[in-house]
């Protein structure tokens, strides 16, 4: 799916948040949106994925405006998106396995229970996350949390994938198998967005860098190009963002 | 101050359409929730089960004692100016048309709706509603929706659980204290209960409880991100309820009066 952002602003209380934002998200190609805290990111990332409503500009879902879109049509679109949050946002109420599950129902409203836990079970196995299935989200690690946030995003097999700092709360091994998977899901051509202040997933997997500051791009493109830029914010950035993970400099 | 006054008016104004809207659709969302359903359903199971089974024992002490009081007030003071009998008449219209729903309504209010506002609030501010959105579920169809349905059949059947508690049991009260006949007691009870007064408090808790659902989902989403807004939404919520129950209640008493 190709999402495409045309000159979109955000206004928030009276202040501009993303300020006539152009991008697009590629299928096949994995964008990292990096930044500062309070630059934007999670509210560019939220309207791509259609869950803020800009004040400017539109969102495009594979050339069609979301906002021309009626209500079912809309919501139809997103089931074939998944959506990865920062606070892991788990149904509190519900068990891991409705968590899993209800984002296939909407999808897939004609699968059967049983085919449902075979894609579940899939989505599991390809993480290697094994947990009670009954248990509520609060009794599990944050971490662990996060791991059943990008396994709810992932389960229906998203054509477009958003992830709000998907490394955050995550140690070592899950970050390996995060990786990983996302490869994998690129490559099935899946357009995938992620935010974020961690410089791992940029320097590994991005097709793209967005560099974002004070709700403006100041670069978008290959990363190679993005790390010659010669404007010194976006240096600064990227020296903020790289300097722990890569001493040898930008 | 004119300023500040045509803002009020203007954000006013803007809320009711805005709580109109709201109303529509979920309406419309729960029309539909009748056919596709099945996706929501263990939502409207746990809602009827929350807000019907577990306020039994609360709504049967409050029937029994207003019951019994209507009863023994009246047995006792009707019959000095010559109008016993009408105390079977008084206590059918306190209980089933009046005080039945009305109360029910208010312990649903204080239970149900509470919790109903209390707990979407609290999803709004965990991001818990985005995540449905971002799944492509429509919150209002799979969350409020069950909840109008639920809050709405849990509040026909208690009122009629009032109404039976209140009618039946002062009858025991009634035997009790001033030695009625059982069967005098409930021939004189059924002699006096006619289908206005079914219709009125069916039609009633219909209502009410269509409003305290309505009521309680629409400022359980009006949360906007922090914690501290929930419980003042939530006693918004108590309050707009229970006025607009009041105000139902004068209607719908007043169309039945006239009808």
């Amino acid at each position: 799916m190709r999402i495409e952002l045309q000159n979109v602003s955000v206004e928030r209380r009276g202040r501009r948040i993303l300020d006539r934002v152009d991008a697009v998200f590629a299928p096949g190609q994995m964008t990292v949106v990096l930044g500062r805290s309070g630059a934007g990111l999670s509210t560019l990332l939220k309207t791509a994925a259609g869950l803020v409503q800009p004040t400017g500009g539109q969102v495009l879902y594979d050339g069609q405006a979301l906002a021309n879109l009626d209500h079912r049509r809309r919501q139809a679109l997103q089931t074939r998106t998944g959506f990865m949050f920062q606070d892991a946002a788990l149904w509190a109420n519900s068990s891991l396995l409705v968590n899993l599950d209800l984002p296939l129902q909407a999808k897939f409203p004609g699968l059967g229970p049983a085919e449902r836990r075979v894609r579940i079970d899939t989505a599991l196995n390809s993480c290697g996350f094994a947990a009670d299935l009954r248990l509520r989200p609060a009794m599990l690690s944050h971490g662990q949390q996060t791991m059943v946030s990008f396994l709810r995003a992932i389960a229906p097999g998203p054509e477009a994938l958003f992830l709000d700092e998907p490394m955050a709360a995550m140690d070592q091994r899950w970050r390996g198998i995060l990786i990983r998977v996302l490869g994998e899901l690129r490559a099935q051509g899946a357009a995938v967005v992620a935010v974020s202040h961690d410089a791992e997933l940029a320097r590994v997997l991005a097709d793209r860098l967005v560099i974002l500051a004070d709700g403006r791009v100041l670069a978008d493109g290959a990363p190679e190009a993005v790390r010659e830029s010669s404007d010194p914010a976006v240096r600064e950035i990227l020296h903020d963002r790289f300097a722990a993970a890569d001493p040898a400099g930008e | 101050m004119i300023d500040a006054l045509g803002r009020h008016v203007r954000r006013t104004t803007s809320e009711m359409f805005y709580g109109l809207g709201f109303a529509w659709v979920l309406q419309r969302e729960s029309f539909l929730f009748l056919r596709r359903g099945r996706i929501s359903l263990p939502v409207l199971v746990a809602q009827v089960y929350f807000t019907g089974v577990e306020a039994l024992p609360i709504l049967a002490l409050i029937s029994l004692g207003i019951g019994a009081a209507v009863i023994i007030q009246g047995t006792s003071l009707l019959p000095q100016f010559g109008q016993g009998e009408l105390a079977f008449r008084i206590l059918i219209l306190v209980i089933t048309r009046e005080l039945g729903p009305l109360l029910t309504a208010l312990v649903i209010a204080a239970r149900s709706g509470s919790a109903i506002t209390t707990e979407l609030g609290n999803m709004v501010v965990d991001h818990e509603i985005e995540a449905y959105h971002a799944a492509g579920i429509d919150p209002i169809g799979f969350l409020a929706a069950p909840r109008l349905i639920g809050v709405t059949v849990a509040m026909v059947f208690l009122n009629l659980y009032f109404s039976l508690i209140g009618l039946f049991g002062s009858c025991a009260v009634a035997s009790l204290i001033h030695g009625v006949p059982l069967g005098e007691y409930l021939h004189n009870l059924v002699s006096a209960l006619n289908g206005g007064d079914i219709a009125s408090s069916v039609i009633k808790s219909l209502v009410f409880g269509n409003i305290l659902a309505t009521v309680a989902t629409y400022y359980g989403f009006k949360v906007e991100r922090a914690v501290t807004e929930v419980p003042q939404k939530t006693i918004a919520s108590l309050g707009a309820s229970m006025t607009l129950c009041i105000v139902a209640n004068v209607v719908i008493t007043i169309l039945f009066q006239q009808g």
